[in-house]
């Protein structure tokens, strides 16, 4: 039995069979790779997404504690930063002595990064309550300030001549003070 | 260029209906880009469409989607005139409902919109693509013989006939007749003539006197004279004398008339008469130009008798050029001239 | 039309059952493609939120160690400066209980105090005085301790008390070295 198929139908078919030859081919060489690609890429994405949060929040945490610290230890931070001047000092520890006087300032060896200036320091005192006072203040004081031994009091007449040693601290210029200058602010 | 081409991607089909008497003759041409291919052809005994007649037709068109369904216009109510200016059209006739349209600038051919409606409707479960006019087939079969000299064209169809007066490719005059309406015609002739309406009956008496005349005188000079005699008494009544030789002559040659052959004869005789009134007219009417006639092509499609011409030779004195024409093929012959293949 | 009454109807391949089957696989293939490119933008923009974020977590990373070198670095100076004041703390108490330690009949006139020792000069009314009231306490905080007198004029005695703590470790004094 001989089936006639018109011209027509047989250009139909051929473009039917086409299209979903086009359909299967791209669906399956293009779009089910692409569409795996996709699933791994999210997957990256959203662990990257994870670690970053991670660390966002860990380092929310780390900024917090900074600044905290930063508040709180703002005299001592400042006081670490500022030079030591000597007319400064005087002026501002004379009034617990009857004269003050600083000799002389040295350079000495860095303690635990720092810079330690040695300054010798005379002075006159009427009491020793006055050089507790002064002790006193120095912890209060614009610099990181300790006083060292060798003391020494003499008496001179009315007065207490009192010789010391103070070493001041600084930070050292190089990258301390790029960490000093984030906690000036 | 796209529509371009998808057609060269497909074959053609052609589906030619051509309506006769009593049946629809659908002729089928499959056309390749290099030619025909194939072509079927089946007669259906129906006007209208039947189911058999659109079975045949769908088998085929569906083979693509460029088929062209050609129809051939079976309108009484159609013809050609001699011009193509719409001015001038309105002097030979009133063309306010009709669908006319103009052939190469020099005449123009028109039917009824009302009967193009309904060819319309009538095919409207296939659709009709083109309606052609039997005087285009009559330009086109005839094109060589238009050009150059002036002659009466007609188209026999089993019951119209088509007939257009060309000279020099322009036409003088046309006409399309159905051959079974003759009686008004012949009344309108006799009238013209101020003869008396004489009965078909009456005709057949006077013939079957003659015949009793002819058979008594079997000599062949005798018959001359009887033949030269029934000539003189024609002066009065031309047109019945006229028929009343045909038929003697027919009774003299020795062939036997069935009753089918009667009826062509019927027929061809109605053929004969339709043409002769048609010219009659053509020459009284002062709107068209007269031209003496004197050959007559005919594109057969019926396979008319020897009578016929015999008729016309000697009735009309026209020499007469009988061609059979295929009127089914003619007809894709248009269709694809319209296309342009 | 040159010829025909009427015109002929318009003849295309795209007859409804093609133009179904066009629509049909057209909106397939549109969906297709746009989902394949889809996913190639959104795999692009993955890969690009992926290296953002990674971006972003170096730089975190940086910071984080930045910020904790600053922590460090605070907690340092916090350490440092603690133990200066606690020390200047200390050395005032020291000092406070030199003095407390003197009687009233003694008088000093200098006092030099050192990392690990203590040098007093002074003027007592007697030697017992002296050793009773201030040698007896000196003794119970140095290990070390020497007295040299000598006379001073108005029968007081000067007196010269030199007094060393001797101890492995270095103790809470901390000055030079």
């Amino acid at each position: 039995m001989k089936i006639n198929i018109s011209r027509h139908q047989v250009y139909i078919l051929l473009m039917t069979l086409l299209m979903l030859l086009f359909v299967l081919l791209f669906s399956f060489l293009l779009l089910i790779p692409e569409g795996q690609d996709y699933r791994v890429k999210r997957k990256e994405s959203r662990k990257a997404a994870l670690e970053y949060n991670k660390y966002k929040a860990f380092h929310d945490q780390t900024l917090e504690k900074l600044k905290e610290l930063q508040s709180k230890n703002r005299n001592i931070i400042t006081a670490f930063e500022r030079p030591f001047s000597k007319e400064r000092f005087e002026k501002q520890n004379r009034v617990h002595f009857s004269s003050l006087a600083i000799s002389k300032i040295d350079r000495a060896k860095d303690e635990d990064g720092f810079a330690v200036y040695e300054v010798n320091t005379t002075s006159h005192i009427s009491s020793p309550v006055n050089f507790y006072d002064f002790l006193d203040g120095l912890n209060k004081g614009d610099w990181i300030i300790g006083v060292n031994f060798p003391i020494k009091f003499v008496r001179e007449g009315e007065m207490i001549r009192s010789s010391f040693t103070m070493k001041v601290y600084e930070n050292n210029a190089d990258k301390n003070s790029t960490a000093s200058a984030s906690s000036a602010k | 260029m796209l529509d371009k081409l998808f057609e060269s991607l497909y074959l053609k089909v052609f589906v030619n209906i051509i309506i006769k008497e009593s049946s629809t003759l659908v002729y089928i041409e499959i056309h390749s880009k290099k030619g025909v291919l194939d072509n079927r052809q089946a007669e259906f005994d129906t006007l209208e469409p039947n189911e058999k007649m659109l079975d045949f037709i769908q088998n085929y068109i569906k083979e693509s989607p460029f088929y062209y369904i050609s129809v051939l216009d079976n309108s009484l109510l159609q013809g050609a005139l001699p011009t193509c200016s719409k001015n001038r059209l309105a002097y030979y006739y009133d063309l306010s409902n009709c669908e006319y349209k103009c052939y190469k600038e020099k005449w123009s051919y028109y039917t009824a919109k009302a009967e193009l409606y309904e060819l319309e409707k009538r095919y409207s479960e296939i659709g009709l693509d083109f309606i052609f006019s039997p005087f285009l087939i009559i330009a086109n079969f005839f094109q060589d013989k238009i050009k150059s000299s002036l002659a009466l064209y007609v188209l026999v169809e089993e019951n119209y006939i088509s007939l257009a007066v060309f000279e020099e490719s322009n036409l003088l005059y046309a006409e399309h007749l159905d051959i079974h309406a003759q009686n008004e015609d012949d009344e309108f002739f006799l009238a013209n003539d101020e003869n008396e309406s004489v009965d078909l009956d009456l005709q057949e008496s006077q013939a079957g006197i003659d015949l009793e005349d002819i058979e008594i005188d079997e000599d062949d000079e005798l018959e001359d004279f009887a033949d030269i005699e029934d000539l003189d008494s024609i002066e009065e009544i031309e047109e019945f004398e006229e028929s009343k030789d045909i038929e003697e002559e027919l009774l003299e040659s020795d062939t036997v008339f069935d009753e089918p052959d009667e009826e062509n004869f019927n027929e061809d005789y109605q053929r004969f008469i339709a043409i002769q009134s048609s010219v009659a007219r053509y020459y009284k009417d002062e709107r068209y130009e007269s031209r003496f006639i004197e050959n007559i092509y005919i594109a057969d499609s019926v396979s008319v008798s020897s009578d016929f011409k015999k008729y016309l030779e000697e009735e009309m004195f026209l020499n007469v050029y009988i061609r059979h024409v295929e009127i089914e093929a003619e007809l894709c012959e248009l269709t694809k001239e319209e296309l342009g293949l | 039309m040159r010829y025909s009454y009427i015109k002929p109807r318009k003849k295309t391949p795209f007859t409804p059952d093609v133009v179904l089957i066009v629509i049909f696989f057209s909106i397939t293939i549109i969906m297709l493609v746009s989902t394949y490119l889809f996913l190639l933008y959104k795999d692009y923009s993955f890969e690009n939120e992926r290296e953002n974020l990674i971006q972003n977590r170096l730089a975190l990373e940086q910071n984080i160690e930045k910020m904790e070198r600053q922590i460090h670095y605070i907690q340092k100076q916090q350490s440092v400066a603690q133990r200066v004041f606690t020390q200047n703390m200390v050395l005032k108490d020291s000092i406070t209980n030199l003095f407390d330690l003197v009687p009233q009949r003694i008088t000093l006139s200098r006092a030099d105090l050192l990392k690990k020792g203590l040098i007093l000069y002074g003027v007592t009314p007697s030697k017992d005085v002296y050793n009773f009231m201030l040698q007896a306490p000196l003794r119970s905080i140095f290990q070390k301790s020497y007295t040299s007198f000598y006379p001073a004029g108005n029968g007081w005695l000067n007196f010269v008390s030199t007094n060393y703590i001797v101890n492995d470790d270095s103790g809470e004094l901390d000055s030079e070295d």
